[in-house]
């Protein structure tokens, strides 16, 4: 179900002192099975770009078109849309306000109008699908710890069942165990078919889960491409003050020294790897 | 005091915190803990979420006060309520939330609010303030309204506050952790510099592995407990379990045990940069 | 943005002469014009008042849009106001409508008394709109300090003023956040009748009075830590000085009000 955003502008409060182009002019384009990442400087546009996509915004210029039909503010297209493509803000636990983790999950479903049976079905489905033990849920959701409730937030979004899932810094604020551990989940998901759209400050997620990139600088899209295909633009980069993960600054520190290692280089285990390859090619020139 | 002689600011001596809720149920965050804290020194202290970290640190300031042992701060036990407000005076905290801590709608009447409080004449207030903006670089900010700053500019503008009250030291508890990574390198970088030009104590909380090993002494927390207090260089030859504390290591280390593991001659306790590439070129010249 | 079309008490900056007035001074010039307001009962009287109010409003380069704006909300409290008293005052009956008659007295009541709404709403909302909150705020402090001594805790209810104000924009973020992120789960905060909207709000409401209360002990503990103990021993970093302008202006007021209840 691709998603695609052809030459969108969104304008926030026009004709007020606050007017504000927030986007220009962009393109992107979301086929099935992606993992597609969204990064820029603070303020680049991206909650607005991926806001489109579930229509809690509309542009105001373009149009956005979500598995053949053209987003647009009917009511009811409205609530099919956002079943499909599923929506997690930053911090979702500041989102819980039932009195069980169950009943909070089952919100979505329950505006859906699915019977008791559907819903107590995706209800479970999706705690697993986040790791929460089954007596959680009877719990109320005020009483866990950050992460658990994060877990609570994520799982009331996928109870939604969408084949879309956009998350809005999904690892801010987890410890490093957090992080890994819901960075897996993500794997899982998108591996299993889910297509996502993930926005992050963290290169080191990226590197792990997105297959595409596209980067937002000034409303507009600066770079797009592969994951390596972006990473790899270390100048462009570094212009729009942008990190990329930290392996591939060691790497790049250590071309500098003279060491042949490959820039391409996004993950530790790839480090290792690539490390240990220019080290024994080298023993191996020098034994020849 | 230690060998060094450099006096003990922060003490805690078999210190102790539980958290009692309703009759029945205990929590003991903090056990028995034994820690100095030296003036003018840069500690990390590091642990996961639920390590009792943020509890240590709020009995560094007596907004804790032990439940067993011992806190001293300059010579003065927290728990003598009577002591309070100049512990407070002597250690000032920043905390996560950066919307959470700042009650003033300007950066200059912010950082005010601490100098308000201690009753601080207003002529003098102006100098004091003008001289704190400029040491943190938000001279230009001072009429600025919160809800417009950044995450970074915000936990800025709170050390701004609390360095006017001229604190011995700052406890920085999780302060970065809801920042973006730019946030968290200006305010890293800003209580480093306040550590150097001022001989400021800054006991730094985090769980980033990357941000303690630039302390001059890293205290590894877990399960209530100092499972490690050494200086970075050696932190990661403890032979601590690292994942099964739940933290990361830095990435040259990561490298470093990675290489390590396939017949690499590399010290995998490396954790600087610098020392890495030069592990790397040695290895190189000896092919 | 929620946040921007919410204007608190509707400041509108400027630099004029009104705007940089002591807030004490218009608040206790407010304070003063309503009093003579009701002591006043000739539309003469009246009159001098309506001239006091152009001359401020014009000095305050105040467009007469934003003045009549403060209108609408109370317009139907006045037609009401006005209505009854004209048909409930005894007297010489004018003219009849079913069993409800509008007598002499009753049109002279209610002259009076739209007079006076009128003239108490548009002044009143001349002073949001030349004082910033945060100033009608340290106005209210200094106002409120004299009775601290029986009782009035005039620095606690300014501080809870401030941090109010400070947090409105924050609060109003929140729940634009809070709203997507229920709305993207299905929530529908539109339709429906009145009970079924209310009901609608909880997944807004609960949200953000528990983010609201976490908040305040947040700040509490961060108070503390900076020394907040209360008012007592606390300096002022912010000083109210009443200037040269203050004084004129003070002055042309009560010779406004003088000849406003003589004329």
């Amino acid at each position: 179900m691709p998603i695609a955003l052809e030459n969108v502008s969104y304008t926030y409060a026009p004709g007020t002192p606050w007017e504000h182009v927030a986007l220009s002019e962009v393109t992107v384009r979301i086929e099935d099975g992606d993992f597609l990442g969204i990064v820029g400087p603070t303020g680049s546009g991206k909650s607005t770009l991926v806001q489109h996509m579930n229509g809690l915004l509309f542009p105001s210029d373009g149009r956005v078109v979500v598995d053949g039909d053209e987003v647009g503010s009917d009511r009811k297209a409205l609530r099919d849309l956002r079943r499909k493509v599923g929506m997690v803000f930053q911090y979702p636990e500041h989102q819980l306000f039932e009195e069980t983790v169950w009943a909070d999950i089952a919100f979505g479903p329950k505006n859906l109008d699915l019977d008791e049976e559907e819903i107590a079905r995706r209800v479970r489905w999706a705690s697993e699908s986040v790791g929460l033990p089954e007596d959680i849920l009877e719990r109320s959701p005020f009483e866990l710890s950050g992460g658990q409730m994060r877990r609570v937030a994520i799982a009331g979004v996928l109870a939604m069942q969408g084949s879309v899932l956009i998350l809005d810094e999904p690892t801010s604020g987890l410890d490093p165990r957090g992080r890994a551990s819901l960075v897996e989940q993500l794997r899982a998901l998108n591996q299993a078919g889910m297509t996502m759209v993930m926005v992050s400050h963290s290169m080191e997620d990226m590197a792990l889960l997105v297959n595409r990139i596209v980067v937002l600088s000034e409303g507009r899209v600066a770079l797009a491409g592969t994951k390596r295909e972006v990473f790899t633009q270390l100048e462009a980069l570094e212009t729009l003050s942008l990190d990329v993960p930290r392996v591939t600054q060691v790497m790049l520190r250590l071309r500098g020294e003279g060491v042949p290692v490959p820039l391409d280089v996004m993950t530790v285990n790839e480090g290792i790897d690539a490390l240990a390859a220019a080290l024994r090619g080298e023993k191996d020139h020098a034994s020849q | 005091m230690n060998a060094a002689g450099n006096a003990s600011l922060i003490s805690f001596r078999k210190a102790g915190f539980t958290y009692r809720r309703g009759e029945e149920i205990e929590v003991p965050a903090v056990k028995g803990v034994d820690l100095d804290i030296h003036r003018g020194e840069f500690l990390a202290i590091v642990g996961s979420n639920g390590s009792g970290k943020s509890t240590l640190a709020k009995m560094m300031n007596a907004l804790l006060v032990p439940t067993e042992g011992e806190v001293i701060v300059d010579g003065m036990p927290t728990a003598e309520e009577a002591n309070v407000w100049d512990i407070r005076r002597t250690v000032g905290m920043v905390f996560q939330n950066p919307d959470n801590q700042l009650v003033s709608t300007t950066v200059e009447e912010e950082v005010a609010f601490g100098l308000e409080n201690l009753g601080v004449p207003t002529a003098e207030m102006h100098g004091v303030i003008d001289r704190v903006l400029g040491e943190i670089g938000l001279a230009t900010m001072r009429r600025r309204e919160p809800h417009n700053l950044s995450g970074g500019q915000k936990q800025r503008v709170a050390i701004a506050a609390v360095l006017a009250m001229q604190p011995e030291c700052i406890v920085m508890d999780e302060a970065t952790s809801m920042l973006d990574p730019a946030g968290r390198r200006d305010v890293l970088e800003t209580v480093r510099h306040l550590c150097r030009e001022r001989n400021l104590a800054v006991v730094f909380i985090t769980h980033f592995m990357e941000e303690a090993v630039q302390a001059d002494r890293v205290v590894v927390f877990h399960e209530g407990a100092v499972a490690v207090d050494a200086e970075p260089k050696t932190v990661f030859g403890e032979g601590l379990d690292l994942d099964e504390i739940g933290l990361d290591v830095p990435v040259v280390t990561a490298l470093s045990r990675g290489l390590g593991e396939l017949g690499f001659d590399v010290d995998p306790t490396i954790t600087e940069m610098e020392e890495f590439v030069e592990a790397i070129c040695r290895l190189r010249s000896r092919t | 943005m929620l946040r921007n079309s919410v204007t608190i008490g509707q400041y509108l900056p400027g630099n004029s002469l009104v705007h940089r007035l002591d807030p004490r001074t218009k608040i206790l010039g407010v304070l003063g014009y309503v009093v003579i307001l009701f002591l006043i009962r000739d539309f003469a009287g009246y009159g001098m008042m309506a001239v006091i109010t152009v001359l401020t409003a014009a000095v305050a380069r105040l467009p007469l849009k934003m003045l009549v704006r403060g209108l609408r909300p109370v317009l139907f409290i006045i037609v009401l106001t006005v209505t009854l008293n004209a048909v409930m005052t005894p007297g010489e009956l004018l003219w009849s409508v079913g069993p409800f008659g509008v007598t002499r007295e009753g049109l002279f009541q209610a002259a009076i008394m739209a007079c006076r709404l009128l003239l108490l709403i548009i002044t009143t909302s001349m002073l949001t709109l030349t004082t910033a909150p945060i100033d009608l705020t340290d106005g209210l402090e200094y106002l409120m300090g004299p009775f601290r001594r029986i009782g009035v805790p005039a620095h606690e209810l300014a501080m809870m003023m401030t941090i109010a104000l400070r947090f409105i924009p924050t609060l109003l973020d929140e729940a634009e956040r809070i709203m997507k992120a229920q709305m993207a789960r299905g929530a529908d905060f539109q339709s429906g009748g009145f009970i079924q909207r209310a009901k609608n709000m909880v997944p807004l409401l609960v949200p953000l009075f528990v983010s609201a209360f976490r908040r305040a002990d947040d700040l509490a503990l961060a108070m503390e830590a900076r020394c907040y103990r209360g008012g007592e021993g606390r300096s002022r970093f912010k000083i109210l000085k009443l200037g040269p302008s203050d004084l004129a202006a003070g002055l042309v007021m009560i010779t406004g009000f003088f000849a406003a209840l003589v004329v």
